[in-house]
């Protein structure tokens, strides 16, 4: 029996590779018996590129042969498994998908399963979520149980980076679903915390099927680089010099603009990605890297589990992760095919900062969960999120991802277009929330001693990943004696200070009041700057300081400002007059600002806004509802107001709300259109 | 993280699922243990493996990952039966699913197997009791010794203060109120509990998930003290079958049930109460005053106990055997006792 399987599976494996003489890794084997021949649940745990899809491709012909039904195989990357499917074709295994762009196509695929025409469905994490799919599609291919597959099995897992609330469902239906029913769950994930974590869930019936994580030939360096300018110079010269393409990971959405900008002024083939993205154009970049077609893409970690590009010369960081798992995984996709490749660590100034408000997002706070669930449960019936937002203080991204947890935690669930306490018992897990957080701080200590490291990189990140190598790499800086580190001409850094100082942002008009009604197209404000982003390494440093420090704006950013209005942003029509947003807390900073500005421009400043009462700091408003209530009645228009055109300043702009507000109050008392404009945009960073 | 034999119990009897293939009825469910465990494994050595880790009897979960041929063989199981625990079997996957989606929403599927489930009704209906049951609330209750009072949907005025005062007594003493949930007399003693802080036990025939969407009885289950259960599937719809299979249900629930007001010789009161009274379900006392129903007399003449004052009710309660303290049998233990009710 078993080696008549054995021998079916290697004719499989030749027929699926078009190798005559290929043959299995022994673990493939091992796990395909487990799987086709003893109906078992097997935990694969092998590197990207090993051929997990052989495993389930093979075992699900087996078991469909023995007149199982079709295998369910749940997976967060989809869509980089069309040429896995293509070859599963070889062995005429169909396969069909069900996403949420293809909902026209489900009756179809519905059809064909009915008539067991389909031997593979292909379903990311998400759709287990939706109620259509619940209801009409899952009782279909239910019906008859084949094999289970979970990839990327290590998204059960909190204590990893790539946590997704879905898999915590899967984990459940694992438990109900009784012995008989084959279950595969693969993961490429390195980190025995991770992988114990995974075993408990799973379950002791659980074969676990592991593999060595060999590394050779990557060259591991680090580097301390405070200053965001001499960082992207250093990129531009050290990117120049190395062979291949590669990848440049920045934590924030906004650097990865910003460095891809940079290098293509330097002159360089850079694209930039990130989960702000669309699908097309993102696989177009993969696409184009996976060609070498492109140099370098500058990605948040958007760009990561699934992509596998045996050829990829070099991995930079521009910006230090928070673990070294997260590092690692990175920083392994160079060179898997390569002998020469390079990992290089940057850090910056703004590395921890960035690092500790990504540890402080992770976990919704427990006043928060707590006040949604109780609202939710004193209203006992359907609410929309709009209904919620008026009633918790919380942004509506924010309050969407809490509610995503809070339906996998069973507190809430999906009803109709709204949300509903769920009648389980619930309550916020202090316990776990606690340790997870102590671990992020512990990996972020370790990332702070992987950079300030004289000894072997390559031995102390694997320490890190409980995979201990007695003997140093003989590559990393340290081995080989060798820095990156180099000097730069003071000009060019100077260039890179003007390019960063050149990143305004736009500030684009707000179309809809909080409760969705629309503002007529004459009391809107027209599209208007900001000159920074707060805080950061352009103007957003020296605006902090004459915010919090000085008391005064600095002489170099009116100057600054002046020169965007008048040479970048160039606004239609030109401002006639300036108005301001007074502030009853602190009345000269903006004041002043406003006036020099105008006088700068050669225009008048009136002081035709005035506060009536005091507002709490818009900043603390966490949502449309609750930002507008707060101001909406805090100003007035004093006296006559010019007619033409009006510069509307502030020094900071979050919401929108503020000018938004005034702005209908200057058109309210007869201006023409109101250009907003402000220092520095304080708007939540955005991760991936 | 449920036992096999839990899973096997609702992949055999759920008919939660689309299916192909007839899910058992409780009494063809119980009749299926009882054959499993007469007739010896064809295959001494392995049956005495399974019988070992059982304490003596095989559970359905025996039953699981297993072919037609095998069950068969295995079991002594005629072609047909064999072939429905296979067929119902492959349904594990969409079962799963449901399963866990009910779960989540706060309604859970208790076995037999489970803690939960309650022991009178085993005790009591033996072969009649439900495999399992869809409960939402304080599942605790479930398990609990209770008064139940039951009555027409069109009760008099009269009729509807005897039950909040019975409803009211129930919560004076501590006692879960047990009843249909159905409009009229349940409604009116349900409600009545509630008010006065008093745990209620709804054991509904019909549209358990519609219940549980009204804002009173959500709060009610937050508050705690109300469980809401079914044996069918949470979204049956009415059907005179599920209403009377459900009346015994209450009549096993409770340690002692009112019938407040009854019509004579029809509807579902007096055949619930009827068959209550043939069979032993349980004890069954008869309002007889000023609200009662015309058929109140005959369900006295027929052996229900009359009571004409809540003082009357508070002495059956005093001398009443308790059915939920008095039982500790398992599933495996009343499996045990069916080897009587063996067909043939």
């Amino acid at each position: 029996m078993g080696h008549d399987l054995d021998s079916k599976a290697l004719a499989l494996l030749r027929r699926l590779t078009g190798d005559p003489a290929a043959a299995f890794r022994p673990e493939q084997l091992e796990a395909i018996a487990a799987l086709a021949g003893e109906r078992g649940r097997v935990l694969l745990v092998q590197r990207t590129g090993w051929g997990k899809s052989v495993v389930y491709f093979i075992a699900t012909r087996l078991l469909r042969d023995r007149g199982l039904g079709p295998t369910l195989l749940v997976s967060p990357l989809l869509a980089l498994m069309r040429n896995q499917i293509e070859a599963a074709e070889r062995l005429g295994v169909r396969a069909a998908t069900i996403n949420s762009s293809n909902r026209d196509e489900w009756a179809g695929v519905e059809e064909q399963i009915d008539a067991d025409e389909v031997d593979v469905l292909l379903i990311s994490p998400e759709r287990l979520a939706n109620q259509q799919f619940r209801s009409e599609v899952l009782p279909v291919i239910g019906r008859r149980s084949g094999l289970l597959v979970i990839d990327e099995a290590h998204c059960i897992s909190d204590w990893g980076h790539d946590f997704r609330p879905d898999y915590r469902r899967l984990v459940r239906v694992l438990g109900l679903l009784p012995a008989g029913v084959p279950v595969l769950c693969c993961t490429a994930t390195a980190n025995d915390r991770v992988l114990a974590d995974v075993t408990a869930q799973l379950g002791a019936d659980f074969v676990p099927v592991r593999g060595p994580l060999a590394r050779s030939g990557l060259r591991l360096h680090a580097l301390d680089k405070p200053s965001q300018a001499e960082r992207l110079v250093w990129l531009a010269s050290v990117i120049e010099e190395l062979p291949g393409t590669g990848i440049v990971y920045c934590l924030t959405v906004a650097d990865t603009g910003r460095v891809a900008a940079w290098l293509r002024s330097q002159g360089i083939d850079a694209r930039a990605y990130s989960g702000e993205d669309d699908n097309e154009y993102r696989r177009a970049v993969e696409q184009d890297l996976l060609a070498n077609r492109v140099k370098v893409v500058v990605a948040t970690s958007a760009l990561g589990m699934g992509f596998d590009k045996p050829d990829l010369a070099f991995v930079i960081h521009y910006q230090s992760p928070g673990s070294p798992v997260a590092y690692y995984q990175q920083v392994g996709r160079a060179g898997r095919a390569l002998t020469e490749s390079w990992g290089i660590l940057l850090r910056g100034v703004e590395d921890t900062d960035i690092q500790d408000y990504f540890i402080g997002a992770a976990f919704p706070p427990a006043g928060l969960a707590e006040r949604t669930v109780d609202l939710l449960e004193s209203r006992a019936a359907s609410m929309t999120t709009r209904e919620i937002l008026a009633g918790v203080n919380v942004t509506q991204g924010r309050l969407e991802n809490l509610l995503k947890v809070l339906e996998v935690e069973g507190a809430v669930e999906r009803d109709g277009r709204g949300w509903l306490r769920t009648l389980a018992p619930w309550s916020y897990d202090h316990g776990r929330v606690t340790s997870v957080t102590a671990l992020r701080r512990a990996e972020q200590e370790q990332m702070r001693g992987y950079i300030s490291t004289d000894e072997c990189r390559m031995r102390l990140l694997r320490g890190y990943l409980d995979d201990d190598d007695p003997e140093p790499c003989g590559l990393c800086d340290n081995c080989a004696g060798q820095s990156l580190d180099r000097a730069f001409d003071p000009a060019v850094v100077q260039q890179a200070v003007n390019f960063l100082r050149k990143s305004e942002r736009v500030i684009e008009p707000r179309r809809q009041f909080p409760d969705g009604k629309r503002i007529a197209v004459d009391n809107r404000l027209e599209e208007g700057r900001s000159l920074a982003v707060w805080g950061d390494g352009g103007w957003g440093r020296l605006v902090r300081r004459g915010k919090q420090q000085d008391g005064r704006f600095d002489e170099q950013i009116i100057a600054a400002a002046r020169d965007l209005i008048r040479n970048r942003w160039r606004p239609d029509p030109a401002p006639g007059w300036v108005a301001y947003v007074p502030s009853l807390r602190r009345p000269e900073l903006v004041r002043d600002f406003a006036h020099r500005l105008a006088q700068a421009l050669g225009l008048a400043c009136t002081d035709a806004v005035v506060k009536v009462s005091d507002t709490e700091p818009q900043k603390t408003m966490q949502n449309s509802q609750q930002q507008y209530r707060n101001i909406k009645d805090a100003f007035e228009i004093a006296g006559e107001v010019p007619s033409g055109p009006v510069l509307l300043v502030d020094d900071m702009v979050d919401s929108r709300w503020t000018l938004t507000v005034v702005g209908l109050l200057l058109r309210d008392a007869g201006t023409g259109p109101v250009l907003p404009f402000a220092l520095a945009d304080t708007a939540g960073r955005s991760a991936r | 993280m449920r036992c096999d034999d839990s899973l096997a119990t609702f992949l055999l009897v759920s008919r939660l699922c689309a299916e192909d293939v007839r899910p058992f009825k409780a009494s063809e469910y119980w009749s299926l243990l009882d054959v499993i465990n007469a007739d010896p494994p064809v295959d001494a050595e392995q049956g005495a493996d399974a019988v070992q880790g059982r304490g003596d009897l095989l559970g359905p979960g025996a039953l699981l990952n297993k072919g037609e041929d095998q069950l068969v063989r295995d079991h002594g199981l005629p072609d047909d039966i064999a072939g429905r625990i296979a067929g119902l079997s492959e349904r594990a996957t969409a079962v799963a699913f449901e399963l866990e989606r009910l779960d989540q929403s706060g309604i859970r599927t208790v076995t037999v197997f489970d803690e939960r489930y309650p022991r009178q009704w085993l005790d009591r209906l033996r072969a009649k009791a439900p495999p399992l049951v869809h409960a939402a609330g304080a599942l605790e209750l479930l398990d609990a010794p209770g008064l139940g009072v039951v009555g027409s949907r069109d009760v008099s005025h009269e009729g509807g203060e005897v039950a909040k005062e019975v409803a009211r007594l129930a919560a004076r003493r501590g006692l879960p109120l047990v009843s249909g949930g159905a409009r009229g007399v349940d409604q009116l003693a349900m409600d009545a509990a509630f008010e006065a802080g008093g745990a209620v036990v709804g054991i509904l025939a019909e549209s358990l998930s519609r219940k549980l969407k009204r804002p009173e009885v959500r709060r009610a289950v937050y508050d705690g003290g109300t469980v809401m259960c079914t044996p069918y599937r949470p979204d049956a719809p009415f059907s005179a079958g599920n209403a009377m299979g459900r009346n015994k249900l209450i009549y096993a629930q409770a340690t002692l049930t009112v019938v407040v007001a009854s019509d004579d010789g029809t509807g579902g009161t007096w055949s619930g109460a009827t068959e209550a009274l043939k069979h032993g379900y349980g004890t069954v006392a008869v309002w007889r005053g000023a609200g009662e129903g015309p058929g109140n007399e005959s369900l006295q003449q027929q052996g229900a106990l009359p009571v004409s004052g809540l003082e009357d009710v508070e002495a059956l309660l005093d001398s009443a055997h308790d059915p939920a303290s008095a039982s500790s049998l398992g599933a495996m233990d009343q499996l045990s006792l069916f080897t009587t009710f063996r067909p043939g």
